[in-house]
């Protein structure tokens, strides 16, 4: 057992489930959508990004790539939320809400994929 | 690019970790400890100002308690953020540093930069493997012509030298083996603007391995090789390299050429060297036994030459059986006078110093002319002779940096005289091994010094850059010596006292538009027309053309009243200033035009419309008359 291995799948498993836990509920609805769980995904997907670093396959290439986009959708979540409570005066109404679930929805599908992948060179790796 | 990412990331993986866990462990305890507001009503951080808090806490800037005054509990963890963060930031910023500082880092950056470089080159270039003596002599003559040049180069002092060479165009170069095939792919051998490789190292097997490369990856690439043996030779033009070099070879038909047509021979040296350097009239070397210490493969190439110009030879070898060395071989270095009186000095016409050792070709030198002198001096003929002798023998061996040029020009001896010349002045030759020892091969006041690397240099400049030279050169061979001394005394008449720059003007619409235009026109363009000073046509150009190659027929020295048509090739020689005098009428209409004598004509469109216009109404009104055309 390859502990560098154990640590990778980890973070890669953990950053898609943070990341639904937090897209799960309704989807305009504040109280169904903890900022923790958040802020918690967001970091969470970032060291996932910085263990693919370094990788010159063409699957390490993909799985960056995927992190990349799940980092992207994420920042762009917390960044609608922290300009609707702290610029604009909206708070944490529906549509804001709405529009922050949404973007961690598009990072929840590149989690996805991120972990897909990695299942299948898992699968096909035969040792 | 990619390489330098890869790395950079690799290495900063770790410190990037634990930046982020430092972050998000402070700014998750900073959202979880309660405040207060000064009013006393509880209080907490949200995430946003929690993360603008932790980032100038963390970059130590500062800004204070915001929003409102801490808590003890809040303080608490401040206190441990502070520490946990800036470490943190320490670790990452030390990673960076050392990276910067790491050789494999730094080596992958070169790369990069070494081909985005050569990406950028724009014009046509020449790879150049092996930036010994050779390639550092080539390169820097290349750039003085314009030409430019890659280097790639096994040996990181080398490469050292050329960052601190002074040279007039930058030259990309890698520290790499140019065998091999990636390195030859960063250089650019695929690039369309890469017009060919110059295998120049010192070691034949490294030259080979590029020359194979080469012609594998891309096969209609222009190779140019250096050899030192026959076998690497055979085995390089087997797979068609276009030039293979070996210097030994190179100078013993020099001087082959010498002993059988010491005219033709002057006009070669003249005519090869750069321009701008005195001009010499080398010593003719005379017929007769000449002494030939070492039997390598300077030895080896010598003899043969010699012997196919019917000059005999006693060969002077230490191991006479390792080095296969013919019949009659004596026996020792040519160092020890006995060695030397053995092979019958006292007779010989010449002495050859050919070891791979300076010190002993030196020492071979200057022993044989000692005994040489010892001899005749008594006998007191030979004293005045000797200082006759000398300005032109050290201008030899001065060619390129001498400004002895009138003292060297003056005695204008012709070959028959040297045969009158008594026995007693031995001609000498010395091969020089190393450039550093070139000082004391020229003090040493030899005939000729064999300096390989310049001979290649040379070589492969008329090469590369006048392809003509080398067909002319080719040609002059089979004339006849009177024809050769008619040249040299033209040469000498154009040019004053300073050798000859060749170049070729190709009417083409690309190299010579105003030629092209003025021919297509129906103007005749002589030789002479462009043989005048495009400012003052009452003057000629110090030039000579020296072939007019015309649907691949070659003919030498064409007449001044040759009239030029499209898709001719002239070598021209003369003086390196004439040069741009005469590319400036092959380029520039109005100059052409003063030179064919047809006055200023319309330069601008509006111009030559209004003229087109007067000659059509002038021809309406002039019809009757009908005699103009």
């Amino acid at each position: 057992m390859n502990f560098e291995k154990v640590a990778f799948g980890f973070f890669i498993l953990l950053a898609l489930t943070l990341n639904f836990g937090f897209f799960l509920g309704d989807v305009d609805n504040p109280d169904h959508h903890d900022v923790f769980e958040l802020f918690a995904a967001i970091v969470v997907n970032l060291i996932a990004t910085v263990l693919k670093f370094g990788d010159r396959t063409h699957m390490g290439a993909v799985l960056l790539a995927t992190s990349l986009v799940a980092d992207l959708q994420l920042i762009a979540a917390a960044a609608v939320w922290a300009v609707a409570v702290q610029v604009s005066d909206a708070g944490t109404d529906p549509a804001t809400i709405a529009s922050v679930v949404s973007l961690s929805g598009g990072a929840l599908l590149a989690n996805i994929a991120s972990v897909t992948l990695l299942i299948v060179e898992t699968v096909t790796l035969r040792r | 690019m990619v390489k330098v990412f890869i790395l950079f990331f690799r290495r900063m993986r770790a410190p990037l970790l634990v930046l982020i866990s430092a972050y998000s462990i402070s700014i998750a305890g900073m959202v979880l400890i309660p405040g207060m507001t000064p009013e006393g009503e509880p209080w907490r951080f949200d995430f946003f100002h929690a993360f603008y808090f932790v980032s100038f806490m963390a970059s130590t800037i500062g800004f204070g308690e915001i929003p409102y005054p801490f808590t003890g509990a809040q303080r608490i963890w401040t206190l441990i953020s502070i520490y946990l963060t800036v470490i943190s930031w320490l670790y990452a910023i030390g990673t960076i540093l050392s990276l910067i500082q790491d050789p494999t880092f730094r080596r992958a950056v070169a790369e990069w930069r070494f081909i985005r470089s050569v990406r950028r080159i724009g014009a046509p270039f020449y790879i150049v493997g092996g930036y010994g003596e050779t390639g550092r002599l080539l390169v820097g003559e290349l750039c003085r012509r314009g030409i430019r040049a890659v280097v790639v180069e096994r040996n990181p002092s080398a490469i050292q030298d050329l960052e601190l060479e002074n040279l007039s165009y930058e030259v990309p170069h890698v520290l790499g083996d140019a065998s091999e095939s990636h390195t030859l792919l960063e250089a650019g051998i695929r690039l369309s603007n890469c017009v060919g490789v110059l295998a120049l190292t010192s070691d034949d097997q490294s030259n080979l391995k590029i020359a194979i490369a080469a012609k594998l990856l891309r096969k209609k690439l222009k190779v140019v090789c250096v050899a030192r043996s026959s076998d690497t030779m055979a085995n390089m033009a087997s797979f068609n390299t276009d030039h293979i070099i070996n210097p030994f070879y190179l100078f013993a038909d020099h001087m082959a050429r010498a002993l059988h047509a010491p005219r033709s021979h002057i006009i070669y040296q003249w005519l090869v060297q750069p321009g701008g350097q005195p001009l010499t009239e080398p010593r003719t070397p005379p017929r007769g036994t000449w002494l030939l210490c070492g039997y390598g493969r300077f030895g080896k190439a010598m003899a043969r030459y010699l012997r196919y110009e019917g000059v005999s030879t006693v060969v002077i070898e230490p191991f006479p059986d390792a080095a296969g060395a013919p019949e009659g071989t004596i026996i020792g270095r040519g160092t020890e006078a006995v060695t030397l009186r053995e092979a019958g000095i006292y007779e010989a016409a010449g002495v050859i110093a050919g070891t791979d050792d300076d010190a002993n070709n030196l020492s071979i030198v200057m022993t044989a002319r000692d005994m040489t002198s010892k001899r005749t001096r008594p006998e007191g003929s030979s004293f005045v002779d000797e200082d006759d002798n000398s300005p032109a023998a050290e201008g030899v061996n001065a060619q390129h940096q001498n400004d002895s040029g009138p003292e060297s020009g003056e005695p204008n001896r012709n070959g028959a005289d040297d045969h009158e010349r008594p026995k007693e002045s031995l001609y000498l030759i010395a091969r020089e091994n190393r450039h550093d020892n070139h000082l004391l091969f020229e003090a040493s006041g030899v005939d000729m010094v064999m300096q390989s690397s310049r001979m290649i240099v040379w070589h492969i400049l008329s090469l590369i850059t006048t392809p003509l030279l080398d067909r002319f050169l080719r040609q002059a061979r089979h004339r006849s010596e009177q024809w050769a001394s008619d040249l040299a005394i033209r040469i000498r008449a154009t040019c004053g006292e300073i050798t000859p720059d060749t170049w070729a003007v190709t009417v083409v619409r690309e190299t010579a538009p105003a030629l092209v235009d003025a021919i297509d026109a129906d103007h005749e363009v002589t030789l002479d027309t462009l043989g005048r000073h495009p400012r003052d046509r009452g003057k000629i150009l110090p030039s000579i053309p020296l072939m007019l190659v015309r649907q691949g027929e070659e003919s030498l020295l064409p007449a001044d009243h040759q009239a030029l048509e499209i898709g001719d090739e002239v070598l021209f020689c003369g003086h390196p200033r004439a040069e741009d005098l005469m590319r400036w009428a092959t380029l520039n209409s109005h100059a052409l035009d003063y030179l064919r004598g047809a006055g200023n004509g319309p330069q601008s469109s509006i111009g030559r419309w209004i003229a087109a216009l007067r000659r059509t109404s002038a021809a309406r009104t002039d019809a009757p008359h009908s005699g103009r055309d």
